[in-house]
């Protein structure tokens, strides 16, 4: 009976998230140390813009790196960031890098079974350049030439979330393309990110924004795309024409990015065993 | 003999140069209860071949103040002789629940082999029960009880407790020695937080405030920077000046000094 108890409990306790920080202390610290250059949301102040300070609520900058990497920022600091190991501890780090993952979209939310995910930022040009500004009708600014794309991948999930592997020949290789779920990308709409996944084919696999006319639009996005460029075209929305607009260029430079991952992915394991591919 | 050589000793009127006057690195006597150390409290518990000794600071927690949990974790090899071995293999979580919500945090390894740690801000008072366990493979799984804002509990929790005590941090009573500048800082940025929280502010709270930026005043400037030693003290007079006239300094005034005396910046202050 004792038994089955300890593992009804142990069962129970396994069901429940696992939280990597304490949010209540990650908030006073925030208060404390960040908010005088970040802001209270994340912008930078009048005094952090001239030290640099990025802004803190974009999901590429927050997901791009990994818990390790935002820790040793913190604690150790770089030539952009003051070292803040005096009065921070490992633990307080910790915190606050959740503090920082919490209320930004995460590849989690886009991909539920999602173990791991790379990262890469590319840079649009020649023909993958013109096929997306056919698509957009219209040229891309030079700031929206590049696109950081996010590989993921499924497997066995670590508790805490998905794993960043890093761009280290060893590491990618050992994630299958067979495993793959698909790609993610960030972007704005109106002040508030998009996170938009695409599934392995380029279709549009979901939207996530806290801007109200991007789930408006979302009927006539999601589902939509493909591998192919010639049967792309730009997204309608009677609902939400400007937002549909926006998506579809966010999507003309998604779709081409993400297939030179795809194709990065597939020279590096081009001479694998016909089981690994 | 030997007391007239004494007397003649203390009677020279040259004996070469006053030694130097200790240089003030206490603050004055008198803030000392407002930064009064925080006591811990340490359990050491049992699972099997497993020691787990677990150090709860502060010691008294309160409701919405951060709990340090740390766990020495060991295992007994051969018999109960000998000192138990770190033990870091383990992937941990520990749960609460008690008069707030359940939750589940994940556990740390803090880098040295068997130490782990995790925060927790109790959201309300009472009794609270923590589990620490493992969250994946093997590992120590024990049950401990936390008052929050009431007593610690009495020593029997499910699991053998050899010892439970309340100590002082470094052995020292409260009244012994004045906080080091790290701790006044500590305080301020405590009470602080308290005072910009919405709500009616505090005075007897910001006039401590102003007192304990008086009392760093006239140190040694805390680190090797490009700034005088005198601007560290002109800063915290300017802040000490708007504390006493009620106003509490917003966050870029606290910035400038941290900028300029604690932080590795290496680019001038924005003007």
């Amino acid at each position: 009976m004792e038994q089955a108890v300890a593992a009804l409990m142990a069962l129970l306790l396994a069901a429940e998230p696992l939280l990597a920080g304490d949010a209540r202390n990650a908030r006073n610290l925030y208060r404390l140390h960040c908010i005088a250059c970040h802001g209270e949301a994340g912008e930078p102040t009048d005094v952090g813009k001239p030290l640099g300070a990025p802004l803190l609520k974009d999901p590429t900058l927050i997901s791009g790196r990994s818990d390790d990497q935002l820790m040793a920022l913190l604690l150790e600091g770089t030539p952009a960031h003051p070292a803040a190991g005096t009065v921070l501890s490992l633990l307080d780090a910790a915190d606050l890098v959740a503090y920082l993952r919490a209320g930004l979209p995460s590849i989690a939310d886009l991909f539920p079974d999602a173990a791991a995910y790379t990262v890469k930022t590319y840079t649009l040009q020649g023909p993958a350049l013109t096929r997306a500004e056919a698509l957009v009708d219209g040229e891309l600014q030079p700031d929206e030439r590049s696109l950081t794309v996010f590989s993921v991948y499924g497997g066995e999930q670590p508790p805490a979330g998905p794993r960043l592997v890093p761009q280290d020949p060893v590491q990618l290789d050992g994630l299958s393309p067979q495993s793959r779920r698909g790609y993610v990308v960030f972007g704005w709409l109106g002040g508030a990110p998009v996170a938009m996944a695409l599934s392995p084919d380029f279709a549009v696999a979901r939207l996530l924004s806290p801007n109200a006319a991007v789930a408006r639009a979302a009927p006539a996005v999601v589902g939509k795309g493909s591998r192919e460029a010639g049967r792309r075209k730009p997204f309608v929305s009677k609902a939400a024409p400007d937002a549909a607009r926006a998506l579809t260029r966010l999507y003309a430079r998604a779709s081409e990015a993400a297939a030179m991952a795809a194709k990065e992915e597939a020279d590096r394991h081009l001479f694998d065993f016909p089981d690994r591919k | 003999m030997i007391s007239a050589l004494l007397f003649a000793l203390l009677a020279a009127p040259d004996a070469g140069p006053p030694p130097p006057a200790p240089q003030q690195e206490i603050a004055p006597p008198d803030i000392a209860p407002l930064v009064p150390p925080a006591p811990e409290y340490t359990l050491s518990l049992e699972d099997g071949d497993f020691r787990v000794h677990v150090n709860v600071r502060p010691g008294d927690p309160e409701a919405n103040r951060v709990v340090e949990l740390a766990f020495d974790l060991g295992r007994q090899g051969g018999g109960d002789s000998g000192e138990p071995q770190p033990w870091s293999g383990g992937k941990l979580a520990l749960s609460v629940t008690g008069p707030g919500p359940r939750q589940r945090y994940l556990v740390r390894a803090l880098g040295d082999a068997g130490s782990y740690g995790v925060h927790w801000t109790p959201p309300s008072r009472g009794l609270w029960t923590l589990t620490l366990a493992p969250y994946k493979d093997a590992g120590p799984s024990v049950t401990f009880q936390v008052g929050v804002g009431v007593s610690m509990p009495a020593s029997a929790q499910g699991h053998m407790v050899q010892s439970s005590r309340v100590v002082v941090t470094a052995g020292r009573p409260v009244t012994a020695g004045a906080p080091a500048l790290k701790q006044i800082m500590a305080e301020l940025g405590r009470r602080w937080l308290q005072a910009t929280e919405p709500g009616k502010p505090d005075p007897a709270g910001i006039r401590a405030m102003a007192r304990l930026l008086k009392a760093v005043q006239g140190r040694r400037v805390p680190r090797e920077r490009s700034a005088p030693a005198t601007e560290f003290d002109t800063l915290a007079a300017r802040e000490a000046a708007q504390l006493e006239q009620g106003g509490v300094p917003g966050a870029q005034s606290c910035l400038e000094c941290h900028y300029k005396f604690r932080d590795q910046w290496s680019k001038p202050w924005p003007r």
